[in-house]
């Protein structure tokens, strides 16, 4: 849209998109006229601009301007001026363009900004958490390096699969055999037995839930059926309707063990919190875990739609 | 400063509001080394349910988003009772109602000191 005005914004021509667009005539918008279209708080802020114009030697304001039905956009509106031999300023002549999309986008990017950052405090706070509680019951400094390292390394393995969960959903067994390849650097197959359907774990679930499986390879790495050769390890999954909501059975079932039962006082404080605790106080799980005569026993009862959040969102 | 709040919280009834599990863990740990009982909800109906049936709760210790929501209902039910209550955010803390300003507010990620400092002001009022 066009217009020309002399003075201090004072309007002698508008073109006809004006016209159309904001349903006033050519003789409306005359003079200060076109302030009417302007929007009743932007008009400050359009007087001002005015009354720097002569001096900066150039008009620029953002305004919102009404269309013909009352709604209101975003139009960024420059004008430069016109001199005659003199440098004195003659006329002016002048473009509003519709930015309103842009504005739009800008405050959608502003809001994503504000995500992001409340996101990445709470993985710094989620890090720091682990480091926290891995440094009780540590030995030595090595012990706790290592074993801060380990979850660290899990943690980062899960942000992998959740950073692409939007095009490729996160279902239970690519959680799970990523964790064991990760852990037994893909020499455990022999030994691990993966049985069930293709279950999607809802992003808010799978962190946890990885950190889980994670602290439960461990251990079965360390002290339990993947500890030596004879042991194995049974994973199966089913899922099933409680109350017409979809849960998840998963069971985790080491066999095979042939270690002296005081041995296997097991999983750490720590993974035996996450697991009995943390995991059903967030995602409603139930858990179980229990130390068998030959290793490991662990029954997870995962609800699949969690809470009201997700109908929330739908 | 750690003895006051040590001694203040020794078996004392906390309320803490954490939908994510690691932090809660962190958070419910550290509360319980000093004695308190903690009740841990990670959901607004969990929570306003756990506030209606613990009597007293001495302190609450509340994560202003839940699962993408606000715990704003949380926290209005324990102004109402003149519950004493932390606000826990990774946000800007601008991004609060007016009427929350009030509230001692932490940042995540919060170190043990920082929530130990907070804690004692609110326990020395």
């Amino acid at each position: 849209m066009i217009w020309r005005a002399v003075g201090v914004g004072s309007w002698t021509w508008s073109s006809p998109q004006w016209w159309r667009y904001t349903g006033q005539t050519s003789e409306d918008s005359s003079g200060s006229g076109w302030l009417a279209a302007v929007h009743p708080d932007d008009r400050a802020i359009a007087r001002s601009s005015w009354e720097r114009a002569g001096a900066i030697g150039e008009f620029h304001a953002d305004l919102r301007i009404a269309s013909q039905d009352g709604s209101y956009k975003w139009f960024q509106t420059r004008g430069e001026p016109i001199r005659d031999d003199a440098r004195t300023i003659i006329e002016w002549i002048g473009t509003s363009t519709d930015v309103d999309d842009l504005r739009q986008l800008q405050a959608e990017q502003k809001i994503l900004v504000a995500e992001l950052q409340h996101r990445t405090r709470n993985l710094i706070a989620v890090v720091h958490s682990i480091f926290v509680q891995t440094s009780r019951g540590c030995a030595s400094i090595n012990d706790l390096r290592d074993r801060f390292e380990d979850r660290l390394a899990a943690l980062s393995r899960v942000q992998g699969l959740l950073s692409t969960s939007e095009h490729e959903p996160i279902t239970l067994r690519r959680l799970i055999e990523m964790e064991l390849h990760a852990l037994g650097d893909g020499q455990l197959e022999s030994q691990v037995v993966l049985s069930g359907p293709d279950t999607v774990v809802r992003s808010s679930t799978a962190q946890t839930l990885a950190l889980a499986v994670h602290e439960l390879s461990t251990n079965a790495l360390k002290y339990g059926a993947l500890s030596n050769q004879a042991g194995m390890l049974t994973i199966d999954w089913y899922e099933y309707a409680t109350d017409s909501q979809p849960w998840l059975c998963l069971t985790w079932r080491e066999t095979g063990l042939q270690v002296p039962p005081e041995l296997l006082s097991r999983p750490s404080g720590y993974g035996k919190i996450l697991i009995e605790r943390a995991l059903p106080q967030q995602t409603g799980a139930r858990t179980k875990m229990q130390l068998g005569a030959d290793g490991m026993n662990c029954v997870i009862d995962l609800p699949l739609k969690h809470f009201q959040q997700d109908d929330l969102h739908g | 400063m750690d003895d006051d709040v040590r001694h203040f919280l020794l078996g004392r009834q906390i309320l803490v509001v954490e939908d994510d599990a690691m932090v809660g863990m962190g958070l419910v740990n550290c509360l319980e080394e000093f004695g308190a009982e903690v009740f841990w909800s990670s959901t607004i109906e969990a929570a306003l349910n756990n506030i209606s049936k613990i009597h007293p709760v001495a302190i609450a210790i509340v994560d202003f988003n839940l699962n993408g929501s606000t715990s704003a209902p949380i926290l209005d039910d324990l102004i109402y009772r003149k519950i004493p209550t932390v606000l826990c955010t990774g946000y800007d803390a601008s991004f609060l109602d007016q009427r929350f300003h009030a509230l001692p507010c932490v940042a995540k990620p919060f170190t043990r000191s920082k929530m130990t400092a907070v804690l004692h002001k609110l326990v020395s009022k």
